[in-house]
């Protein structure tokens, strides 16, 4: 019964992990011809290398922005929707829609919102006597731009996981503190926080993770041609465009390594810290 | 604890790497194709050979791929009447939207299992014949009935590397100056025409140019094909030398080329660069918000095809710089995959998409002009409303081949990635022009 499965990750995992490390020490062009080993080669490339530092900065930008957001708007989401509301199901799947939608429809749709001489967005703008802009296209807007459409995704999954964490939380605490005569937001503060860290500790984790492999977004959404593209393309974008676009696969190769380098550091970094703040009593 | 720690690891470890998969993961093309030859021999051994010798040995199935959608009516009636003609065959179209086709082109390249006959354009030729993906077809041309002198000149060679042919063009295109009637007719001014010189062009995207209503006299965004590889040789410089050892973008008259279209936008009579990679020249001059943009003849579908649109637009040649006008050509042509089962009918499928059949169905669908010299007019009747004829003069007696090398899809990135900023206004052209010419003239060392 295994089997099948372990093949899978050894076919689309394992092997690939390893055959990634060795193609980094590799010269690869067009065509994957591998023109031999040339040892750190493409890491001192990558050093040099003005578009990658950029890039870096940008990823780096997107999880300041992203991984905040969409934890606070999750979490607030999470306990509204905890309450007893009506249509309670309802909200819950609405929100939960934008996570099992393709992110690339989503972008799609977004692209459109923010388009500069057809977009609903600038429409609203106009039609609040405010100035119009290119969204997308503008270097000090873009980033933002491409962010909100990510948290706008995220919050939905994370929502549902935190409303489970949530729930799991004993009804004692609340009653015990009912009676104690605690406001509502003393019982968030005081027993609902402090109680969901361990969640909160997953949720935060799997999105420095996926925040850093940011792709889709800025694919759908950034023509590669437009001017703010070097202020808006991830580490992803660079080794997609490297290894895709510039035909330099051990290249690319390299920058998959030194991404998996800095995602590693920062998780391990993070089960250290935990000690700190999270409580699993 | 040390056991949640090391999961951990190994989980981020399998989610990063998962990015890289996409690309590594390789399929060896092992016994497939063992399989497929005999599978094919047993199925033509009971079909004898009534008909004419030649046919039999015509057999396969030829996968086909291309880019262009608006191709596909053409194609599907094309394999129809080839797949009659040689009963053995059959034609799969894989068509492929341009902004992916070249990724997925190259990894099925990679992966040996790219089509059997596929579409190329000039800055990929040299990078595919070289690397020995496609394979030259100068013994079929000479074996065949086909009269290369009845295609573009500038395509043939666009098409040859190292003095081997290894594509016939299926169609071409030249560059026009397409107008939007209405804004000029609303400023009073005479329609461009002919004898327009650059400064004409200039005089009127200033008239036409309006801020309190939003108009912009022309399009003068990065373009290469459609833009300053039009008026670079004009100004007297050159992309690329003819020995293609070493880049033009040092030369002064290189400079001017582009200068002149960063000047446009310099004088506010352009929409920015930014505005128009939200939205291109074709959908603003359609939109009724620039005057001018320069642009293909293939456009004329898309303008033809637009009934709010198709009787407010027009098309003239290119304005004439230092009292010479020029265009440059390009075509996409058919190439023979090295690693297809069989040659033969690839090569049978090629012969016919070059053939007169298919030229005469190509132009009457008005897809692309058909690269033909007979069949031309065919796509021009289409349009009888636009001034069409002036793409076949241009092509026949003031065209200029499309420059390329070997590496020239990598020189063509950097060639806008640096010009992008020049037409951004943010550097200057001769800066960037600079850093092209010394990265291309690398580049160009390592072919």
């Amino acid at each position: 019964m295994i089997a099948p499965v372990t093949l899978g990750l050894i076919i689309f995992y394992f092997y690939p992990f390893f055959r990634v490390i060795i193609d980094s020490f590799h010269n690869i062009g067009a065509f994957d011809k591998d023109m031999g080993f040339v040892g750190l080669q493409n890491y001192q490339t990558m050093v040099k290398d003005k578009e990658m530092w950029r890039a870096l900065g940008n990823t780096f930008k997107y999880v300041a922005i992203i991984v905040p957001l969409s934890l606070l708007f999750a979490l607030l989401i999470a306990v509204l929707l905890n309450a007893k509301v009506k249509a309670l199901s309802f909200f819950r799947v609405i929100y939960f829609l934008p996570a099992i939608t393709m992110s690339v429809a989503v972008s799609m749709v977004w692209r459109w919102i923010y388009n500069g001489d057809f977009g609903i967005l600038n429409g609203l703008m106009t039609a609040l006597g405010l100035e119009p802009r290119l969204w997308l296209s503008d270097k000090a807007t873009a980033l933002i731009c491409i962010s909100t459409v990510s948290i706008w995704t995220n919050v939905g999954y994370y929502m549902i996981i935190l409303l489970a964490g949530i729930q799991g939380i004993s009804k004692g605490y609340y009653e015990a503190a009912e009676i104690d005569g605690a406001t509502g937001l003393q019982k968030f503060v005081k027993i609902t926080l402090p109680l969901l860290t361990p969640t909160i500790f997953y949720v935060v984790i799997m999105l420095i993770i996926s925040t850093f492999q940011i792709f889709s977004e800025i694919y759908m959404m950034i023509d590669v041609k437009a001017p703010a593209i070097k202020f808006t393309q991830s580490v992803v974008m660079h080794f997609y465009r490297s290894a895709f676009s510039y035909s330099k696969k051990g290249y690319a190769s390299a920058i998959a390594v030194l991404l998996f380098v800095i995602i590693m550091l920062l998780t391990v970094f993070q089960m250290k810290m935990q000690k700190k703040w999270v409580n699993y009593d | 604890m040390k056991k949640k720690l090391l999961a951990t690891i190994l989980f981020a470890a399998m989610t990063a790497t998962m990015l890289s998969g996409c690309g590594e993961a390789k399929t060896e093309p092992a016994p497939a194709p063992a399989q497929t030859e005999t599978k094919t021999e047993e199925a033509a051994a009971p079909e004898e050979a009534p008909a004419e010798t030649a046919e039999t040995t015509v057999e396969g199935e030829i996968h086909y791929a291309y880019w262009q959608d608006a191709l596909t009516p053409y194609l599907e009636e094309s394999a129809k009447i080839f797949e009659e003609t040689y009963p053995g065959t059959k034609i799969v179209l894989e068509p492929t939207a341009w902004g992916e086709y070249w990724t997925k082109l190259e990894t099925a390249a990679s992966g040996g299992s790219v089509a059997d006959v596929f579409q190329l354009n000039g800055p990929n030729i040299g990078k595919y014949a070289s690397a020995g993906v496609v394979v030259p077809i100068d013994e079929y041309i000479a074996s065949s009935d086909l009269d290369l002198s009845n295609y573009p000149a500038a395509l043939n060679d666009l098409y040859t590397v190292e003095g081997k042919q290894y594509g016939i063009a299926m169609d071409y295109d030249t560059i026009g100056l397409w107008y939007n009637k209405e804004l000029f007719d609303a400023k009073g001014i005479a329609y461009p025409n002919e004898n327009w010189t650059w400064d004409d062009l200039v005089a009127a995207a200033k008239a036409i140019t309006d801020p309190a209503t939003g108009t912009y006299g022309i399009t003068a965004d990065y373009a290469d094909q459609g833009g300053f590889y039009n008026t670079v040789p004009l100004f007297g410089g050159y992309i690329i030398s003819e020995d293609k050892k070493t880049s033009g973008f040092s030369l002064d008259e290189t400079k001017a080329g582009i200068q002149c279209w960063v000047d446009l936008m310099k004088e506010g009579y352009s929409p920015s660069q930014a505005s128009l990679t939200e939205n291109p020249n074709y959908v603003q001059l359609m939109s009724g918000k620039v005057g001018m943009v320069m642009a293909g003849d293939w456009f004329a579908t898309t303008f033809a095809s637009d009934e709010a649109f198709k009787d407010k637009c027009d098309v003239t040649y290119i304005p004439m710089i230092n009292g010479k006008r020029t265009s440059v050509i390009h075509g996409k042509a058919n190439c023979i995959s090295a690693a297809t089962q069989y040659p033969e009918a690839a090569w049978k499928w090629v012969e016919f998409l070059a053939g007169d059949k298919a030229n005469e169905l190509l132009g009457k669908t008005g897809a692309a002009i058909p690269s033909h010299k007979d069949y031309s007019a065919l796509y021009f009747e289409q349009f009888p409303q636009y001034n069409m004829a002036i793409f076949a003069d241009e092509a026949q007696n003031s065209s200029y081949p499309y420059p390329t090398s070997k590496t020239a899809a990598e020189w063509g990135d950097i060639m806008w990635n640096e010009l992008i900023s020049a037409y951004s206004l943010e550097v200057s052209v001769s800066d960037a022009c600079d850093s092209i010419a010394s990265q291309m003239n690398d580049l160009l060392a390592t072919e």
